[in-house]
């Protein structure tokens, strides 16, 4: 009974809530068109912008029959001395070079001003007031004429901004040292330089009714799976927020499994990795204001894949990655395997070790899980502490933490010798998985297991990792099996999950993704040394390099 | 729909290596030992012949009825009510199969491992793990055995090269002391474990191309084959016939023995660790048998709603099965082979295969497994009606297909 009428309740306040939206499109939508007057024009538009200080309103007289004109932009946000040379110089001053017989109107005065005054690149024709006042927000130049109810919008986008820099969560021994800015338009050709192909579709959207954030996908066509194009094109049009910050919020928006602690989507802060994935069959989304770029489908492989892998050599990347699995595996596992061999197996260890362990374990007070428990909750709080503070006072806190965790704890009598360097390993070893978010979910992770490995032993330990097996693998990202090429097994794709292998061995792309465009270079390019030939005198001689 | 995924024949081959391997190394090399004498590695071999035969009824009976689980086609082949009766009886196979392995293991467990943990905390830990997984769907618990199953097998792998240097070849001979006789008694119990291949006549119906399904059983079972041959043989060259013939965990007793560099000792821990794995996905498997056999049993659209009550039910047939090990260990050797193989592992099959063959009916080999009565018949107007007023009880979740 209770529970129909809060339902009810619910549905009508839902229907409330989508009248109102509904409302607002509708008022979005129907804006009107551009006046013939100069005066009428500025003065809507003074009057949607009457609480933007920014916005600049100038004035001025075009040509020998000085026909009143404006531009409207926002102070800081244009490349000013384009502004000034390439339009106000060139309407002002030599546009009256332009008519000499001063008899040119209408339809024909309005070509000459934008195909022989204005000489800028990119410039478009509006007709609508709310046209141009998103225009004018999106920090272009809307230049406006008496007499014309359009308008031109002159693309001088230019201001502040961040440059390329080096990324400093993604750093890389060998590689490229670029990375995204919050600029989009960077972005995308940070990305497009690397991808010189017109096969690199781009689709502009806009996202947010009040930050109207540019989103762009981007997808190599003919490669990428069409259906994921349009799923993802779907999920982002579905959205409707106030707005999209970064490219996190919208991540959020579009994952297929939102209360996986898994993150199903990819974000990079690397050019050259989005043209990797996107060579690869993957669908890039592009943010504007952060330099955080998403790819999907996103598989759980990605995440001990490192740049780097593939600009070392195939053996020494190999090993390195086979590493990087092992921290994995310490960083989920390692603590509750102590606290399980020092609670129930204890047979399991060599005898001295065993007693060195217990020796140095006989002042604790604390079960082994207290004391896991702790240990590792306070190198959390120190990670925690030290991402937050500001840099002059982080220091500190490494002093502290070192002093805390290791010494004093220690002499203290709160935690053994051992329990520290497992916690230590631990933390370490988390950050070996790429990718700071992913790196979270896997040190969190270790709490359940801490807890089953407390109550059950190994036993428990293995229970708890075949229900995040599960969970895993009946995870989905845009259709693609979260868990592959591992389960769902394909060996074809395993020559770039525990080893990379070389170059020459990865002739297609990997099955899941890449199927709609297999073939990803000509085969058999192993390099070889070069065949010994005979020369005259019938002795074998190495034929020289470049002939 | 009452299953919407489709699992590939690979994974249908590692679901029935899981499907028979999880429990017969840990108990056969030692059930056949008793028989057998030195021959024991002999006795999955030819066990390994009589379950590619069982196995091949079964295929071949449900490829007659594409798309339909032994549920689904009894009837047609018999006849309503018996059709339903044998429905039923699958469905309580099923169960009490998994509450057999279930059982199994964890005696295992507290017999071997943690002597003072009372049995239940381990049933009620694997019961509600499996739940969760048939709980998610055939393609999950085909993936998660994909992921598992290495882990098993690589167990075996890890024992038997560990133990090398304990093994006496000598305990190996003679071959054949007694002739065939005791061989074949010694295949007795494994050809039961083998028959649990029969779990196919509900999985089948779900590999997305049926006509593999040979393969994929044949596969399978040489590669355990393979296994038990392995196990046998090193059990009978480290501890020797007799001893081995008394033990009753004797994978673990292997373990046991590992002793490399003064730091790998006793990693029996391990071993039973990675066993939790392979005993879990059999569990599993079985489980989901038995929860599908059920549903379609009663005529149900999703098998959800009935996880729960067949998790209680599961829980207390494993604890009332058996009082004590012995009692288990007695029934798997000397009650369990006649009872699954004469019944379900191979004479249900049997006796559906002869008349279906003699009657007619169920499809002639199709190409790839048509799904012919995939739909489900159309509801009467009046059972529409009453499930239109259902749903306009505002729970439309029941309209979700998976």
């Amino acid at each position: 009974m209770f529970r129909t009428i809060m339902k009810k309740i619910r549905k009508m306040a839902g229907q409330a809530q989508t009248r109102q939206v509904k409302q607002q499109q509708k008022q979005d939508s129907g804006s009107p068109p551009l006046d013939k007057s100069l005066q009428a024009n500025l003065a809507a538009l003074k009057k949607t912008f009457q609480g933007c200080a920014e916005v600049v309103y100038r004035e001025f007289d075009i040509g020998q029959q000085e026909i009143r004109g404006s531009v409207i932009y926002l102070e800081g946000a244009i490349y000013r001395p384009g502004l000034h040379d390439y339009v106000m110089e060139s309407l002002m001053l030599e546009s009256r070079q332009l008519e000499p017989n001063a008899g040119l109107a209408g339809e024909e005065l309005f070509k000459t001003i934008r195909d022989k005054a204005l000489t800028i690149g990119h410039v478009d024709e509006i007709r609508e007031m709310g046209k141009a006042v998103e225009t004018i927000l999106d920090g272009e130049v809307v230049l406006l004429i008496e007499g014309y109810n359009k308008g031109l919008v002159l693309t001088l986008v230019g201001g502040e901004y961040r440059s390329v820099e080096e990324p400093p969560a993604e750093a890389v021994v060998r590689g490229p040292r670029e990375g995204f800015t919050e600029n989009l338009s960077t972005n995308i050709i940070l990305v497009r330089r690397r991808l010189k192909t017109p096969d690199f579709y781009t689709e502009r959207l806009k996202v947010g009714r009040k930050t109207k954030t540019a989103v762009v996908i981007g997808y190599l066509k003919g490669t990428a799976d069409d259906n994921v194009v349009a799923e993802v094109r779907k999920r982002i049009k579905a959205i409707d927020v106030d707005g999209i910050l970064e490219s996190g919020e919208l991540e959020e928006l579009i994952e297929d499994n939102p209360f996986s602690p898994f993150p199903t989507i990819n974000h990079t802060e690397r050019p050259d990795k989005v043209a990797g994935l996107l060579l690869g069959g993957r669908v890039a989304v592009f943010v504007d204001n952060t330099p955080f770029v998403l790819t999907v489908p996103h598989l759980f492989v990605e995440l001990l894949q490192a740049a780097e892998d593939y600009y070392d050599r195939w053996i020494i990347s190999s090993i390195v990655r086979v590493i990087r699995y092992i921290a994995l595996n310490i960083a989920v596992f390692f603590p509750s395997l102590y606290i399980a061999v020092t609670t129930f197996h204890q047979e399991m260890l060599p005898t001295p070790l065993l007693l060195n362990i217990a020796g140095a374990r006989e002042g604790v007070p604390f079960p082994g899980f207290v004391e896991a428990l702790i240990m590792e909750l306070a190198f959390e709080l120190l990670r925690e502490a030290g991402v937050r503070l500001p840099r002059p006072v982080g220091q500190a806190v490494s002093i502290v933490g070192a002093l805390v965790i290791g010494q004093a704890s220690v002499t203290a009598g709160l935690a053994s010798p051992a329990m520290v360097i497992v916690v230590a390993l631990t933390g370490i070893a988390s950050f070996a998985i790429s990718g700071y978010g992913a790196a979270t979910t896997m040190r969190i992770l270790r709490f359940p297991l801490m807890a089953m490995a407390a109550s059950l032993g190994l036993f428990g330990i293995m229970m708890g990792g075949i229900v995040i097996v599960i969970h895993a693998v009946s995870l989905r990202s845009f259709g693609v099996p979260y868990l592959s090429p591992v389960a769902p097994f394909t060996l074809k794709d395993w020559r770039d999950v525990l080893i990379r292998g070389p170059m020459w061995i990865m002739n297609s792309r990997p099955r899941v993704i890449g199927y709609r465009n297999p073939i990803r270079q000509a085969p058999s390019q192993k390099p070889r040394p070069p065949e010994p030939v005979p020369d005259n005198r019938g002795t074998k001689r190495k034929r020289s390099g470049g002939q | 729909m009452i299953e919407g995924g489709r699992i590939s024949s690979k994974q249908l081959t590692l679901i029935m290596i899981s499907q028979v391997i999880a429990t017969a190394v840990i108990f056969l090399p030692g059930i056949s030992a008793k028989e057998a004498r030195e021959s024991a590695w002999i006795s999955p071999v030819v066990a390994m012949v009589l379950g590619i035969v069982m196995a091949v009824v079964v295929v071949t009976l449900t490829l007659r009825h594409p798309g339909k689980t032994i549920v689904q086609y009894a009837p047609d082949i018999v006849g309503r009510i018996p059709g339903k009766i044998i429905g039923l009886l699958y469905a309580w196979w099923f169960l009490h199969l998994s509450a057999i392995v279930i059982r199994e293991f964890a005696e295992f467990l507290i017999t071997a491992i943690m002597v003072e943990t009372p049995i239940i905390v381990f049933i009620i830990f694997i019961i509600l793990v499996s739940t969760y997984a048939v709980n998610s769907g055939l393609e999950v618990v085909a993936r998660t055995n994909e992921f598992l199953m290495p882990l098993v097998i690589g167990s075996v792998v890890m024992i038997v090269a560990l133990v090398t240097k304990d093994m006496k070849f000598n305990n190996l001979l003679p071959v054949l002391e007694k002739g065939w006789t005791p061989v074949l008694r010694g295949a007795y119990a494994p050809t039961s474990w083998m028959g649990e291949t029969v779990a196919l006549v509900m999985l089948l119906p779900y590999l997305n191309k049926p006509r593999e399904g040979y393969k994929a059983v044949i596969a399978a079972l040489i590669v355990v084959c393979i296994c038990l041959v392995i196990m046998a043989a090193a059990g009978v060259a480290v501890f020797g016939a007799k001893e081995l013939g008394r033990m009753e965990f004797p994978i673990f007793n292997l373990a046991r023995v590992i002793r490399i560099a003064a730091f790998l000792e006793r990693i029996d821990a391990v071993v039973m660790a990675l066993w939790v794995s392979g005993v879990y996905m059999k569990v599993t498997v079985t489980y989901y048998c038995g929860v599908i056999a059920t549903a379609q049993a009663l005529n149900l659209r999703r098998y959800q709603p009935i996880l729960l009550p067949y998790a209680i039910l599961l829980g207390v047939l494993t604890i009332v099965l058996y009082d004590n090990v012995i009692e288990l260990v007695t029934s798997l050797g000397k009650v369990y082979p006649p009872y699954a193989i004469s019944t379900f592992q191979f004479g249900i099959p049997l006796f559906l295969l002869v008349v279906s063959l003699i009657r007619g009916k169920g499809a002639k080999q199709q190409p790839d497994g048509q799904q012919t009565d995939r739909q489900p018949k159309p509801a009467s107007t009046a059972q529409k009606q009453q499930r239109g007023k259902f749903l306009q009880g505002g729970s439309r979740r029941w309209r979700v297909k998976r």
